[in-house]
């Protein structure tokens, strides 16, 4: 595989999860390269239904709803994953504003690690990286993707098309780098 | 390539490991950001700190800003900026280590997942459920143009109304009222559902609102809870009751509902609902005709004492008192007697009591009778319902004036809130005022201007107001709603645009209470989340904006530091009443007020100075000079259904967390054994309660806790349920609450209902 | 030294503000309650242990009452037992007794989740949690207590209701009940319950309005 659109792919879907307004969602969304034509209003209230608010999301973003309490978030996991970014070296500089366990924020964690090693032949975090894919993220991503895919009554094939990519982007992280824990 | 779950975990747990990591890293000197990442590289490492039991936290002091007598001081524990856990402030003998149910669930509504996060603007239509971000900026430039526009179309802002409550009591949130006092005279919401009847009851009776100190109870020989049920909704009220009663104390409950508090005390007497006024004329002639009554004091202190016993000898007849109220003759008069002679007695009228079509009634002819046995302005004693002195703040954040040139309504003189304050010359424009008791049908109504902007702030809309499909309708007409919350809920479903706001730890604040005598600080504990505000930078946002538009619309400070806010509101009374020299003690833990005894000194704020059991004013607003009996509305349907506040929720709060659903997962309704069996309706079936107004599909229990004829269901909100107990409720008011506070009250408990097995 | 939870039930209000103190304390996982306030008189209350019931029926049932309905409460927790059998049947010493205070100790780094506690505790107090695979239970805020406190739902609660005493202090000798009444509750059970209960009585005089 080639290593820019391995970095790609997890940089655009970064870039949806972490999007501010409906122009950087839309910008990353085309990035992803779909066909379906969406309008930038269109994609981001269906992005806010699946994932934002302001009523209860299809699916909450957040690690500490999959691992801890269905309700909760800064709890545990999260504070697990803060440990995590600090052991990576990280700076965090949402600390108490937003949870460190969203996943735009492991998305952009992931990305970096990734990049730290494939662009600057940087191994010393690859550890990191498979711990962080195996024993956090792929503990909870899944179930949050199965979570809203489940989503009939007003599904969005946009966002569909999203939660496959990352899916996808999971099932290649996780099984071709033939890890051993 | 491989890894070691075991070594990375080591790794983590152990912080000093760590920095071998990041050696390559600083040596190829790649510790910079990545375009469009969050995350930035560090060279500065963090040593995990290890526990070390209470010193290992750092520790805040909070109120629970809520509305509830018992207005908890908290201790807050916190953690690399996490709040892990509260508890009540030891400091204070009132709170005395420990919130309640709600209280303890704090830390999971802080970070509860449902809360609102981000402003955002419903686009398609209130009620569409499509949703955009937008920046807080943007929302906030929208707000100001409409203002704005209103302004130079109606000539006033009388077309922006404003419906706040009491969803945080902190002295700083009338920061809300004073931004709508920033731009002009604007409508408002007025009145309360909650105790305006009692308000105007002891304000004509006495002068004032003003209970005796609630701790003092313990020292009382007799007490009456008279439609009050602390056991649920004043927890830290009964120890006091409870050691009063241990010392031999008598306490007696006098109730529709043989409640919590009934079950804990030494006499329960079940009586009809709305017939309280008459009892207590009742019990006043049987102490007067012992000659229990206290004539010195009433010589001294009372005015129309002639007239009222005049009233009592020609039209209360015993026999009738007893026959209307249902209890028995003989122990009515034991009851009174015991009162009169037990020294000191007191007694605690509740909410729920007044809540009634001849609620301000019954409160006059309670403390009438307190009155006449001798029990006000005695320590232990009085006739307690509520006080606000201890709310002699600056109310700076309030205070904001008028911009110059401003026009507003020019009809009769505006009514007050319960808690404003008047100061400064009679103005030649007030504010509009609407009740907010009938916010549906005064937003669909008001006219030249119409309403056009709606701010709804500390206040959920459509749990606690009433007419629900008109709510809807009166929504739908306003150009812009605006919703300030903490979460989602129904009113946040029919707004244009939805602010997301500060819970009490995310900013700073002053807390009093009005029962207790305790002065609690609110310090900010820990960041805001997401892009939540306070209210107060909300306000300094808008006025930001709208001067820029428009030099001089908006006179809000510009920008605000919660904290300075606060400090703000203390002036050299508040200080000299608690006796410190600085609000920063308060940083040591709540403080009591110096102690008063309520009217001790004979003194009252009535026309006369005396308790007035004959005043010109009662006659004036409300046609009866004496506080004689009124009778209840009358049943429009089969049942009466009561709504008393349940212990889970502070009207919609709480109820919607995962831990409160833990221990209390719906609701139900409590039904008579022998109503229900003749409508063979079995413990746990599904029912319908209806009438009028509308339907509700909910679970049964069956009890003789309530009485026949009488529903009872608890004033609650749930998510992921559609139980209101207000959709049932109609807005026929209670007979008093426009003198003090604006509107009269709701007689909610007088509400009437059927019910069928589903 | 054996420390006990001394349950007043003329006092318990059924606020609830001690299982939620313990939540607000410990941040349970969703459904699992450490502390719960059973009401007295309630039917067909089961123990929540996931399923997994003790078996009952060996031990005598605390006598039934009748109580009107959600007014008169006990709160309970864990027993901290005299011989406790979840110390007794844990194969991986993750129950222990402390020596010296009598506290039942649950420490989850050790338990492997085996479900021996919950199936041998007569009270349903070891929780089994299924996220975790591993028991859980009260351990009397052993941490807080070394520390100088009290436990959290003693601290919280507004009555006094709750209260920890020596069981071996004399004065508790004759003081009040092993066995409470009207809750499911495994009376004279082997594992000897440290609780001690304060039975409620309704007040001395009640009126309700005739029928009619």
């Amino acid at each position: 595989m080639q290593t820019t659109s391995r970095l790609n792919d997890v940089k655009h879907l970064r870039d949806i999860f972490n999007a501010q307004n409906s122009k950087a969602l839309k910008k990353a969304f085309d990035a992803l390269g779909s066909s379906i034509t969406i309008s930038e209003e269109d994609l981001e209230v269906a992005f806010n239904r699946y994932f934002v608010g302001p009523m209860e999301p299809v699916a909450d973003p957040f690690a500490s709803v999959y691992l801890d309490n269905p309700d909760v978030v800064m709890s545990q996991s999260t504070l697990q994953v803060r440990e995590l970014y600090e052991t990576m070296g990280f700076t965090y500089p949402l600390k108490n504003v937003i949870p460190e366990d969203h996943l735009g924020v492991e998305l952009d964690a992931y990305y970096q690690l990734l990049y730290l090693e494939e662009k600057k032949n940087i191994t010393y975090l690859s550890e990191l990286r498979h711990y962080f894919l195996h024993e956090h993220m792929n503990l909870w991503v899944p179930r949050f993707i199965e979570r809203a895919l489940s989503e009939s009554e007003h599904d969005s094939k946009a966002i569909t098309f999203i939660l496959l990519q990352l899916k996808s982007l999971l099932i290649r992280e996780t099984t071709i780098q033939g890890v051993t824990a | 390539m491989s890894y070691s779950k075991e070594n990375v975990e080591s790794i983590v747990n152990n912080g000093l490991s760590r920095r071998s990591f990041l050696k390559g890293l600083a040596a190829s000197g790649v510790l910079s950001s990545f375009p469009g990442g969050i995350l930035q590289a560090n060279e500065d490492l963090n040593t995990k700190i290890p526990y070390l039991g209470e010193k290992s936290y750092q520790t805040f002091r909070n109120a629970c800003p809520r509305n509830c007598y018992d207005t908890c001081s908290i201790k807050t524990y916190v953690k690399d900026g996490v709040m892990q856990f509260i508890e009540g402030a030891q400091e204070s003998t009132y709170t005395r280590g420990g919130c309640c149910v709600k209280g303890n669930s704090y830390v999971k509504r802080v970070y509860s997942a449902r809360r609102l996060k981000y402003p955002m603007m419903q686009v398609g239509g209130k009620g569409s459920g499509n949703w955009k971000r937008i920046s807080w900026d943007n929302a906030i430039d929208i707000i100001a143009k409409k203002l704005l526009e209103i302004k130079k179309e109606d000539g006033t802002l009388l077309g922006a109304a404003l419906t706040k409550y009491s969803g945080n009591f902190g002295i700083t949130h009338y920061g809300i009222e004073g931004m709508f006092n920033s731009i002009g005279y604007t409508t408002r919401l007025a009145g309360t559902p909650c105790w305006p009847a009692g308000i105007d009851a002891q304000n004509l009776d006495m002068g004032d609102m003003w209970c005796n100190d609630p701790e003092e109870m313990k020292d009382s020989k007799f007490i009456i809870l008279w439609g009050v049920n602390p056991a649920a909704n004043s927890i830290h009220s009964m120890k006091y009751i409870y050691e009063a009663k241990k010392k031999g104390a008598k306490v007696v409950v006098i109730d529709p509902v043989f409640t919590e508090a009934a079950s804990k005390a030494s006499q329960y007497i079940q009586i009809k609902a709305g017939t309280d006024g008459l009892l207590a004329l009742g019990m006043a002639k049987i102490i007067i005709e012992a000659g229990l009554h206290d004539q010195k004091w009433l010589d001294a202190n009372s005015k129309g004492y002639k007239e009222y016993k005049a009233y009592l000898d020609k039209e209360i007849k015993l026999d009738n008192v007893s026959k209307i109220t249902g209890i028995p003759l003989a122990m009515i008069k034991e009851l009174a007697l015991s009162f009169a002679k037990a020294k000191p007695a007191t007694i605690w009228m509740g909410y729920g009591m007044q809540r009634h079509t001849n609620g301000g009634s019954m409160i006059r002819a309670i403390d009438a009778f307190v009155a006449v046995s001798g029990n006000i302005g005695k320590y232990a004693g009085g006739a307690r319902y509520g006080h606000l002195s201890t709310w002699g703040f600056n109310y700076a954040a309030l205070s904001q004036p008028k911009p110059e040139g401003s026009v507003g309504y020019s009809g009769p003189e505006g009514a007050k809130g319960e808690f404003a304050q008047v100061g400064g010359a009679k103005a030649a424009y007030t504010d509009r005022f609407l009740n907010i008791n009938k916010t549906a049908r005064e937003l669909l109504n008001a006219k030249e201007p119409k309403v056009r902007l709606l701010w709804v702030a500390c206040k959920n809309v459509f749990a606690q107001d009433f007419d629900r499909n008109q709510l809807i309708r009166a929504f739908q007409q306003l150009d812009l709603v605006v919703v300030a919350d903490q979460f989602f809920n129904e009113t946040a479903k029919w707004a244009d645009i939805v602010l997301p706001v500060a819970t009490q730890f995310e900013e700073y604040d002053v807390n009093v209470s009005y029962w207790h005598y305790w002065l609690t600080l609110n310090e900010q504990a820990i960041k805001p989340l997401f892009e939540v505000k306070s209210d107060l930078e909300i306000a300094a946002m808008l006025s930001k904006r709208m001067n820029q538009l428009q030099a001089g619309s908006c006179t809000f400070p510009q920008s605000v530091d919660t904290k300075a806010m606060m400090v703000k509101e203390f002036n050299p009374g508040i200080y000299e009443q608690f006796g410190i020299k600085s609000w920063e003690e308060l940083k040591n833990g709540p403080v009591k007020a110096k102690a008063v005894i309520p009217y001790a000194d004979g003194k009252f704020k009535t026309p006369s100075g005396k308790f007035e059991f004959y005043s010109d004013k009662a006659l004036e607003l409300f046609g009866s000079a004496l506080p004689a009996y009124l009778e209840v509305r009358k049943p429009y349907d089969k049942f009466r259904m009561t709504s008393p506040h349940s212990r889970w929720s502070l009207h919609s709060q709480f109820q919607n967390l995962e831990w409160m659903e833990d221990v209390h997962p719906e609701p139900y309704v409590y039904i008579n054994p022998d109503d229900a069996e003749a409508k063979m309706v079995k413990e746990g079936d599904t029912v319908a309660v209806f009438n009028k107004q509308g339907l509700l599909r909910v679970k049964a229990k069956l009890t003789d806790n309530v009485q026949a004829g009488t529903l009872l269901m608890y004033e609650q909100w749930y998510n992921n349920n559609i139980y209101n107990v207000n959709e049932l409720v109609d807005d026929t008011s209670s007979d008093m609450g426009a003198f003090k506070t604006g509107a009269p009250g709701v007689a909610l408990h007088d509400t009437f209902v059927n019910f069928r097995k589903l | 030294m054996q420390k006990a939870f001394l349950v007043d039930g003329s006092l318990c209000l059924g606020c609830n503000t001690c299982a939620m103190a313990c939540k607000n304390q410990y941040h349970q996982d969703k459904g699992i309650l450490w502390r719960k306030v059973r009401e007295i008189g309630a039917e067909e209350y089961h123990h929540d242990n996931n399923n997994i019931l003790p078996a009952l029926t060996s031990y005598q049932k605390a006598p039934k009452a009748q109580m009107p309905m959600e007014r008169f409460y006990f709160s309970l927790a864990c027993n901290h037992c005299e011989n406790p059998a979840c110390v007794a049947v844990c194969p991986v010493g993750a129950h222990t007794k402390d020596p010296e205070t009598g506290i039942c100790k649950h420490d989850q780094t050790i338990c492997i989740g085996c479900g021996g506690c919950v199936k041998a505790c007569p009270f349903g107090a070891s929780k089994f949690n299924e996220k975790m695979n591993q028991a859980e239970k009260c351990s009397m805020c052993w941490e807080r207590q070394a520390d100088g406190k009290t436990t959290a739902c003693v601290q919280s609660c507004p009555v006094g209701a709750i209260a920890i005493i020596d069981l071996h202090d004399p004065k508790y000798k004759e003081y009040a009940n092993a066995a409470p009444i009207g809750i499911d509750y495994a009376i004279n059970a082997e594992t000897k319950p440290s609780t001690r209960f304060i039975h409620p009585t309704m007040p001395k005089e009640v009126y309700r309005l005739p029928k009619g």
